[in-house]
């Protein structure tokens, strides 16, 4: 077998491993929100469609968060996520670099479910709604502090991908929020709450993120 | 932008991953301007034609058929 075919032979495994593991994960994960949203919600709280979307990201955000800390933990996994066809111990700087990004994905998750969560406790009162909302803008300084930092370390590659990734989004949100508001000044289309809207750009985000990951060969 | 990266780094023996540590990027960044799917920073071109100890000619050329983009001009 030539270099090549071996290299690419151990990417097929590595990637077909991680898949395996995903699903697993996943179906975990997924059955677990499931059991949530039919026996864990109170009596009476009602969870609207943007309210499981954001349930629904945000653990994918926690589970995607975990693996990559759990990988960044460890030298000769963080090596596997750098290189998938020739493993080698990733260097402290690249798990620095892995750990930082766990972390501001389950920042990023804990800031979607936590407004949802807080909404269901029986009778929240307005003490806990203010502390919802103050923990929210402490775990957002955070997790901006954070991607500053990430930024700050990425290469000029990554720092393309992710403006590439910000100029997509703009064109696709605001052409999709004007249609929107169009269609509800006129009457044509029911109202969208703040909340709803947020949920769509974030899903609308991960997606773009990922395409233009998959494209430019980020993986 | 068309370059011999590919060429070059075969010659050296290097992994795309040896070449991101020796020019201060990823291997994924190594393996976005090979495949001309990342066209590099000038800074970062003259990095890539030094450890070769080319000339930045010598590694990249333009690729002429697409446009840059600019303002039509006298």
């Amino acid at each position: 077998m030539t270099d090549d075919a071996a290299i690419k032979s151990r990417k097929i495994r590595n990637i077909a491993a991680l898949s395996f593991a995903g699903m697993l994960v996943g179906a975990a994960a997924g059955f677990g929100l499931g059991r949530f949203l039919k026996h864990g919600v109170p009596a009476g709280a009602h969870l609207g469609w943007s309210d499981i979307g954001a349930l629904a990201i945000s653990l994918w955000m926690l589970v995607s968060g975990i693996f990559i800390a759990t990988a960044g933990s460890h030298r000769r996994l963080a090596g596997r996520m750098v290189d998938p066809g020739e493993p080698r111990p990733a260097t402290p700087e690249q798990m620095r670099f892995y750990r930082a990004q766990a972390f501001v994905l389950i920042l990023a998750g804990l800031l979607l479910a936590l407004p949802v969560l807080a909404g269901l406790l029986p009778a929240a009162s307005t003490d806990v709604r203010v502390a919802a909302m103050g923990t929210l803008v402490v775990l957002f300084a955070l997790q901006t502090w954070w991607n500053i930092g990430i930024w700050r370390r990425a290469d000029e590659f990554l720092r393309a991908l992710i403006a590439d990734t910000a100029i997509i989004c703009f064109w696709v949100l605001q052409s999709a929020l004007l249609f929107w508001a169009a269609g509800e000044k006129l009457g044509l289309l029911p109202s969208a709450s703040l909340w709803d809207a947020l949920v769509v750009l974030m899903a609308v985000y991960l997606v773009v993120s990922a395409t233009q990951s998959i494209r430019k060969g980020f993986t | 932008m068309e370059n011999r990266l590919r060429v070059l780094r075969a010659e050296q023996g290097w992994s795309q991953a040896e070449l991101g540590d020796r020019i201060g990027v990823s291997r994924q960044a190594v393996n976005a301007i090979e495949t001309g799917k990342h066209d590099p920073s000038l800074l970062l071109a003259f990095r890539i034609a030094d450890v070769f100890g080319l000339t930045v000619e010598a590694v990249f050329r333009p690729d002429l058929k697409t446009t840059t983009g600019a303002l039509p001009h006298d």
